[in-house]
């Protein structure tokens, strides 16, 4: 049962990968596959099972208890096994590793990904009890069991966080438990037993030493080494570029040309839907970008179909324009089936991009669902949905005190939102901030939407008040999302094509309604944009938000990274000798620390030996004194490796071990208790003395290692793993 | 009052002369003659069981001779009447009444042998006297003399002919034993010797008196609470054992206690221990147990059964 230290060595050694998950599924498919894998081991062992029929019993275990414990989001009532569930645990097997690195963390219990964490937990479980188990304990092979959590633990690390997470903890526990696993071994075992343990505490104390002194850094996993398909964090938000596109060369070039469209329908670039206070980004379904069939079918409960053949001139990059939501979606023209492998879409944002990258001169068609659009007036009417959207980061200051003052009087949620956008279009004036236009700062962080609020008049662009309209709806309870395209202006025809340059790339925001999703149109008409009035602090001091902008989201993108340079830390001015002896001492001492921890146990059952043995030696009655100088002779014994049976009188086990002082021994403690005649303290004292000749006899052919493990045995305390196994069927 | 030490030693060397004495007619048979003289000196009788011509009788004869008292032979046949061993009352014309005629079964040590050739009725006729000491003839109590000691035989082999002892009266003998063949040494020295000498007759070495009195004394030996319980549960394994249908009586504890008590003293102690118990369980305790048909057809013998209760039943004292 020793092989219990390590099943717990398998569980810890998975923990590294909590950062990925952070979701309690991660618990549930780490215990639940520890307890399978456990289970089928010991059944394997008692029952001396075949290779094949462990296997079998496994493979239908996982298919069994999989779904729920791996997928339980297609476990039917939450714990029964469905058909798309097993669909998806067998596919796992195959694809979830890869799709584990290439995710964004913290996955959760997305998809299948618990898979992994199943698979590694059962099977590691499996592999290592089973090998505990069925290996002879005094061969020196049996020391591969052990080799087990050290490779799950390997694997956890690879299949982590470039971070690391707990990495002391975890091993120290890890090789602690493998320590364990040896010491309860049988004593006596062979010299390459106590050769093998070495190597490990000397493996554990290095590594763990490396662990310390190395200065913690981004380490090189797979996740960082994988090519992944689709990387956000390349393409965080094409709404930061708007600027770009709207003054300067991109002014007058032309983006692209789209076919099919009528006046007033759009062409959207990217939703976005995650506001980080620095910017918008697609970072709430960023581990949904999957790649797609010819079609899908439409989600929307309404909108227009917009069918349309878009080329792309100079909008390069990977954001693909695409007519609302997605229905089906094809290449056309040369490098199309290249450009079809590197395409994935994300259907909670409606948004696609090719990894690769369109170029200039690729064309496709596409089909989808656009939004409808509804004008600001129209909103009174409309009540929030219940699509899900992340909660902004920070909101601006000065939103709150904007909304509540646009929006006194007004009850529901559809008019203090018409209000709000009705006196921000009322308020706002158009500038890009071009030579020669009204300065306006480009960006939509925190800070810039909040001094759109505190100028006056307020002056931006769609960026800012696309920004801005999306987060006052979320404010007012608006799901709502911002999303960068295009609109086909008047007279538009859907049999000509209408070629859209960069002024004409606009914003605009998406709210969830209770009809679904609609699109309104928060910018300010173009007009001449008046003097800036004269700053009166005590009416334009907007009451701050309760929720203060955290100050790393403060720089906007546009942004120098002045202030992270000036909060780095300055160069050390220590002596570098110093610093070389002090991280001499830091590691000495973690290591010390380490050995410390690894030889508590040792240490504890020495003290507690010598505890008993205090015991036995100051017991008020002569006859407990004579009894306890046996029980010592016994427990010598059974540390030593004397295989005593409960049945054993003293004189037989006397007897057995060779020893004629023992029989004395055992002759004084059998006439302390059965004889009804008072001891001497004479009697007492030759019955220690010969207890003690017993001990130091016993000791004195033996090798270091096998005084070490006598003195460490638990067996003098009962400990028998035979007894907790006693109710298990006995092994053939 | 409970046996000195002092009394112990002598127990033990009277003890060991009686044993001695019968070592000189029966070599390398240490044990079963130190169990024989253990079944006499707790009170109880013996049933030997063993293969023709391995000295049953021979054993029985020296144990008598080593006691200087009466000792008889009864040949067990199959028409052998019970009057045949316990007396018969004759009419006596003279004095004009039934005279009661004593039968061979009024010794002291009285050697039954082939004890199973006789019928059931003639086997019964030995339980009265075997519990009692006395024989019951025409209503008349006749005591027999004491020291007293039923020492029987029986050839396990052949069945023609043959009675199985009953349950009842295989209870009233305190312990089986066998001989078995004599080791290869002393083989050679009976076959050496065979020619040399004329019969041995041993010497009587202990008065018949002297046995009484070592019962009595015996029976002061100290047995601890923790004996008894630990016998009490060797008894109690006896009854639940699977493969037993009937298990160790009561009577088969005490005598259990009783014989352990003269082990421990033949050995010089004044007190029993655990291995005392476990020395003479199985000859006490396996000729009492009456197996399940079905594991004595799968070859489990009674002496199988003692031996593992032994091996799995705790000492109940921490001795290991």
């Amino acid at each position: 049962m020793r092989a219990v230290f390590l099943a717990f060595a398998v569980v810890v050694s998975l923990v590294p990968l909590w950062p990925v998950y952070q979701d309690p599924g991660f618990f549930v498919a780490l215990a639940g596959g520890a307890i399978l894998g456990a289970l089928i081991a010991l059944l394997s062992a008692r029952g001396s099972w075949s290779v094949l029929r462990t296997v079998l019993t496994a493979v239908v275990a996982y298919l069994v208890f999989g779904v729920p414990l791996a997928v339980p989001g297609e476990a039917f009532l939450g714990f029964l096994p469905s058909l798309q569930g097993e669909l998806s645990l067998i596919t796992g097997v195959v694809l979830s590793w890869k799709q584990l690195v290439t995710v964004m963390p913290p996955v959760g219990s997305y998809e299948a990904l618990l898979v992994p964490v199943l698979l590694l937990s059962m099977v590691g479980t499996l592999f290592t009890v089973v090998l505990s188990l069925r290996l002879s304990r005094t061969k020196a092979h049996a020391g591969f069991a052990a080799l087990v959590p050290v490779v799950t633990l390997s694997v956890a690390i690879w299949l982590g966080p470039s971070r690391s997470f707990a990495s002391v903890l975890v091993t120290v526990g890890v090789f602690v438990l493998i320590a364990l696993w040896f010491v309860s071994s049988r004593v006596g075992v062979a010299r390459t037993g106590f050769r093998a343990l070495g190597i490990l505490v000397l493996s554990a104390v290095v590594a763990s030493a490396v662990v310390l002194v190395t200065p913690i850094a981004d380490r090189t996993v797979w996740r960082t080494e994988i090519d992944q398909p689709f990387v956000l964090q390349d393409d965080t938000s094409p709404l930061s570029e708007y600027r770009s596109y709207v003054t300067g060369d991109n002014k007058n070039r032309d983006l692209i040309s789209v076919t099919g469209l009528s006046a007033g329908q759009r062409v959207s670039i990217a939703t976005l839907d995650n506001y980080t206070g620095v910017l918008y980004s697609v970072g709430g379904v960023a581990a949904d970008f999957t790649k797609l069939p010819g079609s899908i079918p439409t989600t929307a409960k309404n909108g227009d179909e917009v069918s349309a053949q878009i080329t792309i001139s100079g909008l390069t990059g990977a954001w693909v324009p695409l007519t609302g939501e997605l229905g089906s979606f094809s290449f056309t023209g040369a490098g199309s089936r290249a450009l079809t492998d590197a395409f994935y879409y994300s259907r909670p944002a409606g948004t696609g991009a090719v990894t690769s990258g369109l170029s200039e001169g690729d064309s496709y068609r596409t089909t989808g669902l656009a939004a409808p659009e509804v004008s600001i007036s129209s909103i009174s009417d409309l009540k929030p949905g219940d699509a899900i959207v992340p909660a902004p980061a920070v909101m601006p200051n000065g939103l709150d005190a904007f909304v509540s003052l646009s929006s006194k009087g007004k009850t529901t949620a559809g008019e203090r939102l018409n209000a709000t956008l009705t006196a921000l279009t009322d308020q706002g004036y158009i500038s890009h901030g071009g030579p020669d236009e009204v300065p306006s700062a480009s960006g939509h962080g925190a800070n810039r939407v909040a001094a759109l609020f505190a100028a006056s008049p307020m002056v931006g662009d769609a960026e800012q008040y696309a920004a801005a309209a999306s987060l006052i709806a979320t404010q007012i309870g608006f799901p709502s999302r911002v999303v960068m395209g295009f609109i086909a202006p008047e007279g538009t025809d859907a049999t000509t094509a209408v070629t859209f340059t960069g002024a004409e790339m606009t914003a605009w925001i998406e709210i969830s309604t209770t009809e679904g999703w609609v699109a309104v149109n928060p910018n300010p008409g173009e007009r001449p944009i008046p003097e800036e009035q004269p700053q009166d602090p005590t009416e334009v001091a907007f009451p701050q938000t309760a929720v203060e902008p955290p100050a790393q989201d403060e720089p906007q993108l546009n942004d120098s990274s002045a202030p992270e340079v000036a909060d780095e830390e300055q160069p050390s001015e220590v002596d570098p000798v110093l610093q070389a002896i002090l991280a001499v001492v830091n590691a000495l001492g973690w290591t010390l620390l380490w050995l410390g921890l690894l030889a508590s146990p040792f240490l504890g059952v020495i003290v507690a030996k010598r505890r008993r043995r205090h015991a036995r030696l100051s017991a008020a009655d002569p006859r407990e004194r004579v009894e306890g100088a046996w029980n010592e002779v016994r427990d010598a014994l059974l540390d030593h490796g004397t295989a005593a049976t409960a049945s054993m009188t003293r004189q037989e086990l006397a007897e057995l071990s060779s020893l004629s002082a023992a029989t004395g021994v055992a002759v004084l403690a059998d006439t302390a208790q059965y004889s009804a005649d008072p001891l001497s303290e004479a009697e007492v004292i030759r019955a220690w003395s010969e207890a003690d000749g017993v001990v130091r006899e016993m000791g004195a052919n033996l090798t270091r290692w096998q005084k070490f493990t006598a003195k460490i045995s638990v067996k003098s305390f009962g400990l028998s793993w035979a007894r907790f196994t006693a109710w298990l069927p006995k092994r053939r | 009052m409970s046996m000195k030490p002092e009394q112990a030693a002598g127990f033990q060397k009277v003890f060991d002369k009686l044993v001695g004495n019968v070592e000189q007619v029966l070599l390398g048979k240490n044990r079963t003659v130190r169990l024989a003289f253990t079944a006499m000196l707790s009170g109880g009788h013996l049933l030997l069981e063993d293969y023709p011509g391995t000295g049953k009788t021979s054993l029985a004869r020296a144990m008598a001779q080593s006691v200087q008292g009466s000792h008889s032979r009864i040949q067990f046949t199959p028409d052998l009447l019970p009057g045949d061993i316990t007396g018969v009352s004759i009419f006596d014309q003279k004095k004009g009444a039934f005279e009661f005629h004593k039968g061979p079964i009024f010794s002291n040590i009285v050697l039954a042998d082939e004890i199973n050739r006789a019928s059931p009725k003639t086997q019964s006729a030995l339980l009265e006297v075997m519990e009692e000491h006395h024989v019951t003839v025409d209503g008349v109590t006749h005591p027999t003399g004491e020291p007293f000691m039923v020492i029987a035989t029986q050839n396990p082999i052949e069945q023609a002919g043959t009675y199985r002892l009953p349950e009842a009266q295989l209870d009233r003998f305190l312990m089986k034993a066998s001989l078995g063949y004599p080791d290869h040494a002393s083989t050679r020295l009976i076959l050496e010797n065979s020619g040399k000498t004329k019969k041995v007759e041993l010497e009587g070495v202990v008065p018949a008196e002297m046995i009484v009195k070592l019962i009595e004394l015996a029976k002061s030996v100290h047995v601890d609470p923790g004996i008894t319980d630990y016998v009490t549960n060797i008894v109690e394994a006896t009854r639940f054992a699977p493969e037993v249908r009937l298990g160790a009586s009561v009577r088969g504890a005490l005598s259990l206690v009783s014989a352990s008590r003269v082990y421990a003293a033949s050995l010089g102690r004044h007190f029993v221990i655990p291995d005392d118990v476990k020395a003479l369980a199985d000859s006490v305790l396996s000729h009492r147990l009456v197996l399940d048909p079905e594991a004595e057809f799968d070859g489990v013998t009674a002496n199988n059964v003692v031996g593992k209760i032994l091996i799995d039943l705790p000492v109940g004292a921490p001795a290991a």
